[in-house]
């Protein structure tokens, strides 16, 4: 007999490596063989010793006791699984943890549903122990704002460690001391506040009892509706489960079988949640009147906006109306807020918070391979052999996927980190290169010099799948690699070191984020990176490619949906006449020829007088973008603004028409997540007392306009979506079940994992080369005044702007932006941790607190801009990346000084 | 098992392992401060709650240990000896009652009440300093074939003997019928053809010289006294499997053999065949663990890792050190090797009952009146071990503990059904184990005898497993409170007997219910009253 072995005397089949819990599982259900240290995400342990079973060779044969767990079934096994043998060991082990066993938990807390321990327990008929109670400890840690350690209903089976190790790769768990007196600590037997904690929860989600509990219960609520949907705190697109009782939001647990996530999120998808129904909550519109914003109906407020706007676009021409849509909004939104630009108010003067982050991913991955999107998958992780992270923080900014990561660098796989701080990732490292802050040009010309002069080229790939090499190849070995050595600050002995792991790895895979687009030449160095891949040939298959890490939900999405100037809906060109007639024929309206603004010109244009009317569904932008002092007067300058917003932001504290949108808990749609996985939003609950959904109020808009559009309905809106938009072409909402499909979605409704598996989208792929400029903002006479370069970007507990993060307990663990710098800088500015320091550019001012690191290098600070009480963008630059025109956010020329004590 | 802290580890592969990093720091300051371990997270990229968790492990590095200055054994020997207290009143002449750690077990059985200071080790019975301790242990031989305890001659000649080819070593040791001799009695040459079997490349051989068992002292007489006869066994069994690395872990409890085998790899590393093949032994000195002779939880103490026991499969030949294939085996099964290819797997054979094959050295505690080291035939009746050449008792006795406390317990009355070989002491219920043998006087309280072991195991049990870590602390809770007006529940501890054997993930929860069994038999009119 072959491939099959019996369970209590009955044959079944068996797969290969199948251990005997799979194999009994499978067959005989999952409730016949009990587990407690056992977590399907987690490698087996074999250390609670319940899942054991008999096991005989043949019919009646000897038996032996193994734990199912962890051991192989074997064909022509007989396999007892519950025995009386078995169900008496079992009902000993239970008895033996029972004894220590708090007797009040042994059921469930009033109104909850058990824990699988307390199941496991009542189901084998288990109430009292006969072996001695020892003491146990009593004391329950609730020092943290979400996660709570209760030691007594520890059960040592190890999961959360395995956890906090296998899946969060945090080691901040651990067993401490041997034998019955061993005990779970956190970092140095610290309580969870102190230790080193990054409170993803996953550790709560495994534990098997409520030893590990967080303060919404999420282990144990029960809910009268669980919804599933996607997170909108960054790219990464993770799916939870959201569960409500009388209409509320109640807690939040991280899907198993998500494809994205597989049971783990970060803290701000499972547990900053309660922002959606703050006090702070816009419910009604509002109208300036007085100088004031006012309470008025809906009516009113978009009458108001209709006859305003036609009243501009007719004094002062169409084109002194702009809009800038919203990467947290969902597709659709997107694409009707462009629709709304050029058919309704007939320009194309539309743009959206790419401008300030990914743009220049998207321009520069064009010109290269001919679609600016990731061209591999983030499940490729796990077949790479080695990976470069060029100015992404992934384990704060994209907690998920950057876990990943590190899963596998301590695994071995190596990692290059281009960054100019010592951000977690580089902590396993195989090389960091910590360079000089706007110098990532100059950098990737050294690492491209090495792969060039080490013969490190796929020289098949570049032959038959590129053009322009030999052109990029002489510009590329002219440089003067000392030369660039001293402007980057990387010794180039370890740049060669990195281009041998990236050029001679099988299976090379980029990851970049707004530490490389977010420059003076962003763009060129997206574009350098593009040309690194294709040098090396990693290209077009698992495991490789140039995988841009997006920082909010809907990034990819929103330009998908041609939330940008000169591209439309599918990123064709609306200057193209043929083009024009395509959106003409879905549009029904004529759409402009003309070239529109960006937000930056946008803002300048405001400045001049020229823009009179801006209309911003949910965004920040006094506070997100640069140099807002020069925001702020520019939008002062304007006639109207309205402004769609779930907060009072800074931005819209100063619109004459606020319109109470709501969040994307109260509605549908999708979102595209960085890897081009278009995910269905469903709607948790109705919107917030009088809000609407920003799609509803485009739709609303438009109507009013004289533009017939149809209720908001993601169903009816993808079915145009998929007409217009060629990559979208079988997309539809009912097909994308609960994992979604990664775009090009093809007609006959299959996606597509990986990009550029033939050939590019352009044909064949682009080398570009560039020099190393610098930027204007480290240039000028003055620039003595300005000694230090200051880098922005996030912290793992806030999002963005923190209008979301500032109103949930997230700010119990952090509740101020402060700057990072280096002892050196402190003790030439004689400023110590703590200290209130000033820190100015050519822009601005701001105060913040110092905090004294060697993450950084001597001249370059650090910090976030999660807090409006610091405003850290009145500081930054108006310099542009010069083809994307993206802000530089991430070099700003500043000087300090510290404050007297306050 | 961690496979992710066991990659961190192995990045430091070639230098000091992160074991030996701990214990270094350790050494320093007595135990593991915040400030050591935040340095050493930082070097070694563990996390400070891992490096915690491996320190808290182990009785020399933590910190409840720190400012320890003198060690009192508590093993059976010592215990039974009646000398403990005469030993714990002589240290605390020298020594403040908090300077005073307990240790267990010093490798002293022989003689008793053994105490611990620095690096060399005393006796209370004697008095005496036993100047260095070991060349004091008395050895007998009694066989014509002694091939443990014989003089060793010229060193180049037994490094020679694993100079002979790969199959030839295997097929010599297949015929030899060689036993694994720490207790087990795995035949060698199946571990050591399955470990070569292996794909070319890393592969480790591991010496486990971690004999921590009460009653067994004759590892630490071969690692003192016999060091060039493991290294050469070693040596042939790490060529044969393809390996070109050795590690040897050593007992922290047995100072003078870590000195002694570092002195002999010394001179290893000066001869001739050294720099011809260039493999390598290293000395990992362990902290404070009884389990770390556990063979899955030594490999993971030499990692760095907490000692706690793997799940088999993988067996260490598949998935051994650093995940490498690994042939780990004890101090004497080792030392056997060199005899064996000097004179043939087949007269080695020769030796003993054809499936107990060779010599074995028992070694005979302080109830003896000839206590010390006797290289016996396999096979020998076990009432010639006991009355020849052990002479007897020292004073009235019951009973005989063979092979450590998880080895049977064996009435003086049935010694004399019994051969020293594996199958006769398996087919009487009882088990052979690595052969130490204590003897228990007839005053000495069963009851108080199950504390000790329940007591013994409890301490030592790593924690990973249910079934051991509540069974033995429960069990000794149990026996601790048995009295003859509220006895203990037998049924109970029967089934907790149960899980323990048939629930432990290794030998050690498995192991305890054989004595324990032995003695609820043996002696069951002594205990009548206490467990009903």
């Amino acid at each position: 007999m072959s491939n099959i072995a019996y369970i209590n005397g009955q044959a079944f089949t068996i797969y290969d490596g199948e251990t005997l819990y799979q194999f009994v599982s499978r067959h005989a259900g999952d409730e016949i063989i009990p587990v407690l240290c056992n977590d399907d995400a987690l490698e087996a342990f074999g250390s609670c010793r319940l899942c054991s079973v008999e096991v005989a060779r043949e019919e009646n044969g000897p038996r032996r006791t193994v734990a199912s767990c962890h051991t192989l079934v074997q064909e022509g096994q007989y396999i007892y699984p519950d025995s009386s043998t078995i169900q008496k060991l079992r009902r000993t082990i239970l008895e033996l943890l029972l004894s220590d066993f708090p007797e009040d938990a042994l059921i469930p807390v009033t109104g909850e549903k058990a824990t699988p321990f307390q199941d496991i327990v009542r189901k084998n008929g288990i109430s009292a122990s006969r072996f001695p109670r020892n003491a146990r400890p009593q004391e329950v840690d609730k020092s943290h704002p979400y996660i709570h350690f209760d030691p007594a209903q520890c059960i040592h089976c190890y999961r959360c460690i395995r956890a906090c190790d296998e899946i969060q790769g945090e080691f901040v768990l651990a067993m401490h001391g041997r034998g019955y007196r061993s005990r779970v600590i956190a970092s140095l037997d610290q309580n969870i506040a102190d230790s080193e904690c990054v409170s993803c929860g996953r550790c709560v989600q495994t534990c098997p009892t409520n030893a590990l509990t967080d303060r919404y219960r999420a282990k144990t609520f029960i809910p009268d509706k669980t919804v599933r949907t996607v997170c909108t705190y960054c790219g990464v697109g993770c799916n939870l489960e959201i569960m409500l009782k009388d209409g509320e939001i109640h807690a939040i647990n991280a899907v198993d079988d998500a494809e994205v996530n597989q049971g783990h999120c970060c803290l701000k998808g499972r547990y900053a949640f309660s922002y959606y129904n703050h006090p702070d909550r816009l419910t009604t519109p509002l109208i300036r009147r007085d100088g004031k914003l006012q309470a008025a109906s809906w009516d009113e407020v978009l009458d108001t906006i209709a006859s305003r706007l036609e009243e501009i676009k007719n004094t002062h021409g169409h084109q002194s109306i702009a809009g800038i849509s919203s990467s947290r909004c969902t597709n659709e939104e997107n694409y009707l807020m462009q629709k709304f630009m050029r058919v309704v108010i007939g320009n194309n003067n539309i743009d959206g918070c790419a401008r300030v982050c990914h743009a220049p991913t998207a321009f520069g991955m064009r010109q290269a391979f001919g679609t600016g999107a990731a061209t591999n998958s983030i499940q490729d992780i796990a077949s790479t052999d080695c990976m470069l992270v060029v100015g992404a923080n992934s384990t704060e900014a994209h907690p998920v996927t950057g876990a990943k990561i590190q899963q596998q660098v301590i695994k071995g796989v190596s990692l290059i980190v281009i960054d100019p701080r010592k951000i977690e990732l580089t902590r396993y490292a195989t090389v960091h290169l910590q360079l000089r802050p706007g110098t990532n040009v100059a950098l990737l010309d050294m690492f491209i010099y090495y792969i060039l002069s080490e013969e490190l080229v796929d020289n098949k790939f570049v032959a038959q799948r590129t053009e322009g090499f030999e052109e990029f190849r002489h510009a590329a070995l002219a440089v003067d690699i000392d030369q660039l050595g001293k402007i980057t600050g990387v010794e180039h002995e370890r740049v060669r070191e990195a281009a041998l792991l990236y050029g001679q790895a099988r299976n090379a895979m980029s990851f970049h984020g707004l530490g490389l687009t977010e420059h003076y030449q962003g763009s060129r160095a997206v574009m350098l990176l593009s040309a690194l891949a294709m040098l090396t040939g990693n290209i077009g298959r698992p495991g490789v490619g140039v995988n841009p890490l997006r920082g909010q939900n809907n990034v990819q999405g929103a330009a998908d949906m041609g939330v940008q100037p000169k591209l439309g809906a599918g990123y064709l060109d609306v200057t193209d006449e043929t083009i024009r007639q395509h959106y003409e024929k879905h549009y029904g309206r004529p759409v402009p020829a003309e070239d529109g603004l960006t937000t930056p010109e946008m803002i300048n244009a405001a400045h001049d007088g020229k823009l009179k009317a801006l209309l911003i569904m949910g965004e920040d932008i006094l506070q997100t973008d640069p140099h807002s002092g020069h925001v702020r007067s520019s939008i002062e300058n304007l006639d109207f603004l309205v402004v769609m917003e779930i907060f009072m932001t800074e931005t819209a504290s100063l619109a004459h028409v606020v319109l109470p949108a709501c969040s994307h808990l109260e509605k549908s749609g999708t979102f595209t997540n960085g890897e081009r996985r278009i995910q269905r939003v469903n709607q948790v609950l109705p919107p917030l007392e009088d809000t609407r959904s920003d799609g509803q109020i485009l739709v609303d808009l438009m109507n009013r306009m004289g533009y017939p559009q149809k209720g908001y309905d993601p169903d009816i809106l993808l079915q145009e979506i998929s007409r217009v938009v060629p990559f979208f072409a079988g997309v539809k909402w009912n097909e994308l079940g609960d994992n979604g499909k990664q775009w090009p979605v093809r007609e006959d409704g299959t996606d597509t994992k990986v990009l550029h598996t033939d050939q590019f989208t352009r044909g064949k792929g682009k080398f570009v080369f560039t020099r190393f400029h610098e930027t204007p903002e480290l240039q000028g006479d003055d620039i003595s005044e300005y000694p230090l370069i200051l880098t922005t970007g996030r912290r793992l507990q806030h999002y963005n702007c923190g209008s979301m993060t500032r109103r949930t307990p997230n700010v119990e663990l952090v509740d101020r932006d402060e700057l990072l710098l280096n002892p050196f800088d402190a003790a030439r500015y004689r400023i110590n941790n703590n200290d209130n320091v000033e820190v100015r550019s050519r822009q601005g001012t701001t105060h913040l607190r110092a905090r004294i690191s060697d993450d950084v290098k001597p001249g370059v600070l650090f910090t976030t801009f999660h807090f409006p009480e610091v405003a850290i963008n009145q500081l930054t630059s108006g310099v542009l990346d010069l083809d994307a025109k993206t802000p530089e956010f991430k070099v700003t020329a500043v000087a300090i000084g510290k404050l007297e004590q306050l | 098992m961690s496979r992710n802290l066991r990659s961190l580890s192995a990045r430091h592969i070639d230098g000091k392992t992160l074991f030996e990093a701990l214990s270094e720091q350790a050494s320093t300051t007595g135990s593991l401060t915040d400030d050591q371990l935040r340095s050493l997270s930082r070097e070694r990229l563990f996390s400070g709650a891992s490096l915690l968790a491996t320190g808290s492990f182990y009785d020399f590095l933590k910190r409840e240990n720190r400012g320890k200055q003198a060690y009192l054994c508590t093993g059976t020997s010592c215990l039974l000896s009646g000398q403990q207290k005469h030993a714990h009143d002589v240290l605390k002449r020298e020594f403040p009652e908090q300077a005073i750690g307990k240790a267990v077990c010093l490798g002293h059985c022989y003689c008793s009440g053994a105490y611990q200071i620095g690096e060399r080790i005393y006796d209370a019975e004697n008095g005496a300093v036993s100047a260095g301790g070991s060349e004091t242990i008395p050895v007998y031989s009694h066989t014509t074939s002694p091939m443990l305890t014989d003089h060793i001659g010229d060193i180049t000649a037994l490094y020679e003997l694993a100079l002979m080819n790969r199959a030839g070593i295997i097929e010599a040791l297949q015929a030899s019928g060689l036993r694994g001799r720490g207790g087990a009695g795995f035949p060698f040459a199946t571990k050591l053809a399955a470990c070569a079997q292996e794909p070319e490349g890393q592969k480790y051989i591991v010496c486990n010289g971690d004999e921590g068992d009460p009653g067994a002292f004759s590892d630490r007489y071969l690692m003192e006294q016999q060091c060039h006869r493991l290294l050469a066994g070693m040596l042939a069994a790490g060529l044969a499997a393809g390996s070109d690395s050795g590690f040897i872990y050593i007992r922290a409890e047995y100072p003078l053999a870590v000195q002694k085998m570092a002195e002999a790899i010394d001179a290893y590393n000066n001869t001739d065949i050294f720099s011809r093949i260039g493999f390598q032994f290293r000395i990992i000195r362990g902290a404070g663990s009884y389990i770390c002779g556990e063979e899955t939880a030594l490999l993971n103490s030499i990692e760095g890792l907490r000692p706690e026991v793997r799940m088999r499969p993988p067996y260490p030949a598949q998935e051994g050190l650093y995940g490498k294939p690994t042939l780990v085996s004890n101090v004497e099964t080792f030392a056997c090797i060199p005899w064996i290819l000097a004179n043939s797997g087949r007269r080695f054979a020769s030796i003993g009952t054809g499936k107990s094959t060779g010599t074995k050295l028992v070694c005979l505690d302080n109830g003896f009146v000839k206590p010390g080291i006797h290289e016996v035939d396999m096979g020998t009746s076990f009432e010639t071990v006991i009355h020849e050449f052990g002479g007897g008792f020292r004073r009235p006795t019951k009973a005989v503990q063979v092979g450590g406390p998880l080895g049977s317990v064996v009435p003086v009355d049935r010694i004399s059904d019994l051969s020293l070989d594996f199958e006769s002491f398996h087919q009487a219920g009882f088990s052979l184990g690595h052969a130490g043998i204590v003897a228990i006087p007839r005053d000495f309280a069963m009851l108080d005898f199950l504390r000790h072991l329940f007591r013994y195991m409890a301490e030592e049990s790593c924690g990973k497993c249910l079934p051991c870590r509540l069974g033995t602390e429960k069990g000794y809770r149990m026996l601790a409170m048995a009295t003859a007006r509220q006895p203990l529940d037998r049924a109970a501890f029967n089934d907790l007997l149960q899980v323990l054997e048939a629930g432990s993930l290794c030998g050690l929860g498995a192991g305890l219910p054989l004595p324990v069994r032995n003695i609820l038999t043996y002696f069951d009119n002594e205990l009548v009253d206490t467990i009903k």
